[in-house]
């Protein structure tokens, strides 16, 4: 095995392993991340704290896991939706354009719009006029943005791979449209873009969402997110006490990194 | 509001600029390696291994704030503006950026459009004639592959750059767009707001129109490569 490979291998099992661990923290500490002790501010790692305690004494390993299950698999639940809901109206569009549709272009160039509005701007801009923090609006904008993208993505690898032999000849068979878009484009050819797009979204909806939290447009106190817990303590860090942001900042890493190792791992079976 | 503006300019002309000295870095290694036996493999592989640098914003901007404070005493908060100069403004515009460019994916997709653009046209007829004439192959090809892998990456990257200008300007206090956005939104000021979403999406929509219109001009100057 080349260190390459080998490299490989440790990083996407360490990053999988890793925060799957963190996403089962609030089974096994379950309370601790709301608990405040006041005596046990800003200690350091112990057996009854292992990540040490943040600055009002909560339990950081606690608040990490609240944050990876309370607001990042609820976000991430929501883009997959988005995902499958691009991918079906994309379906749609190419069944309804072979029909002779017209009304298919026109949604073509309102999607073509609204992608090219810029996801982490519009989310924003959503949240602070909804006037109404949490996870909701965030959802919401970042729902719509990436099944229009995912819609167009699917529209240009079917403008792609539409004339391709096999396609054509699959047509010359007397195969239909929807068996080719399912067999040779959803499931052969387009599959790893789509895995490799669906990576993408997954890794940006949560920087988006811990950029608003952090912002204060996103989760708010007392509940936790990534955001949220480095504006808490950003005097403290910008004072030289770096230990919380070190483990949280980590911690997003480690979050923004898991979607592209699952889809290597187990959407193309890289292993290594 | 212009003075917000400026900020902002001035942030999104040093990443345009560190792109491009990224650019000339990274083509100067694809350029050197091409002899070499094993150079795709290797190109490839370190494309993978940085593209995975590309996180978040809210993880670069702390840890490089802090990380110059305490390791080596450089303050990368925007001085305030009152007191300082414009040469002062420029040089602390240089750290924004410089997360920008990683975090917004630009300096990995950079990285992957130098190598697969050398790789693709190292092998055409002009440049083959031109080693004919005994010039080297990368006077034929550096202007090519710089500005395609540039527009190709700003293409890929520039909604994401924008998206995370305001989390880079709130972290380094950079008075940008951004920032003036995020006051107003605190303070729910909504005509506030959006006189800076409407300046931003201004500028974007700029910055997106010049990107097209190069792309354009190099696929028109393309036609007539071999």
């Amino acid at each position: 095995m080349g260190k390459a490979k080998a490299w490989r291998m440790t990083h996407n099992g360490a990053v999988l392993a890793a925060f799957t661990a963190l996403v089962l923290v609030p089974w096994a500490w379950s309370g601790q991340a709301m608990r405040v002790s006041l005596a046990q501010t800003l200690e350091g790692p112990s057996w009854v704290h292992p990540l040490g305690t943040d600055n009002l004494g909560r339990d950081l390993l606690a608040r990490l896991g609240d944050a990876a299950a309370g607001a990042v698999l609820p976000l991430w639940a929501v883009v997959v939706a988005a995902s499958v809901v691009g991918l079906a109206l994309a379906l749609a569009a190419i069944l309804a354009e072979e029909r002779g549709r017209a009304a298919v272009r026109v949604f073509d160039t309102v999607a073509v719009l609204a992608a090219a509005v810029p996801v982490g701007l519009a989310a924003f801009g959503w949240a602070a006029w909804r006037e109404r923090a949490g996870l909701g609006p965030v959802m919401l904008a970042l729902g719509v943005l990436f099944a229009v993208r995912t819609y167009l993505q699917v529209r240009d690898l079917h403008r792609h791979d539409r004339y391709l032999a096999f396609w054509t000849a699959h047509v010359a068979l007397g195969g239909g449209l929807a068996t080719r878009l399912w067999r040779y484009g959803v499931l052969g050819g387009w599959r790893e873009a789509l895995l490799d797009g669906l990576g993408f979204h997954l890794r940006a909806a949560v920087a988006i969402e811990a950029s608003l939290s952090y912002l204060g447009f996103g989760v708010e106190e007392p509940h936790a997110s990534f955001g949220n817990m480095l504006a808490s303590h950003l005097d403290l860090y910008l004072n030289g006490h770096w230990y919380v942001l070190a483990v949280v900042a980590t911690a997003l890493a480690l979050a923004a990194a898991f979607p592209p190792c699952l889809v290597r791992v187990f959407g193309r079976g890289e292993i290594g | 509001m212009l003075k917000y503006f400026e900020t902002t300019t001035l942030i999104l002309a040093w990443c345009f600029a560190l792109t491009l000295a990224w650019g000339v870095l990274v083509y100067w290694r694809a350029a050197r390696r091409q002899g070499c036996p094993s150079s795709h493999r290797s190109e490839r592989e370190g494309a993978r291994a940085l593209a995975g640098i590309t996180v978040p914003a809210l993880v670069v901007g702390p840890v490089a704030l802090v990380g110059a404070f305490h390791l080596a005493g450089i303050n990368l908060l925007f001085p305030v503006r009152f007191f300082v100069d414009f040469m002062r403004l420029a040089a602390a515009a240089v750290a924004p950026a410089a997360v920008l460019v990683i975090s917004s994916g630009l300096g990995g997709h950079l990285l992957r459009q130098v190598a697969r653009e050398h790789t693709h046209w190292r092998g055409r007829p002009f440049v083959l004639m031109a080693q004919a004439l005994g010039q080297s192959s990368n006077s034929a090809l550096r202007r090519l592959v710089l500005v395609k892998s540039l527009c190709g990456a700003w293409n890929q990257c520039l909604p994401w750059l924008f998206g995370e200008l305001v989390i880079v300007e709130c972290i380094f206090n950079a008075p940008g767009l951004g920032l003036d956005a995020w006051h107003a939104a605190r303070i729910r000021d909504f005509g506030g707001l959006a006189e800076a979403m409407i300046w931003l999406a201004g500028l974007y929509l700029v910055a997106a129109a010049v990107q097209a219109w190069t792309s354009a001009w190099i696929w028109r100057r393309l036609e007539t490569y071999g």
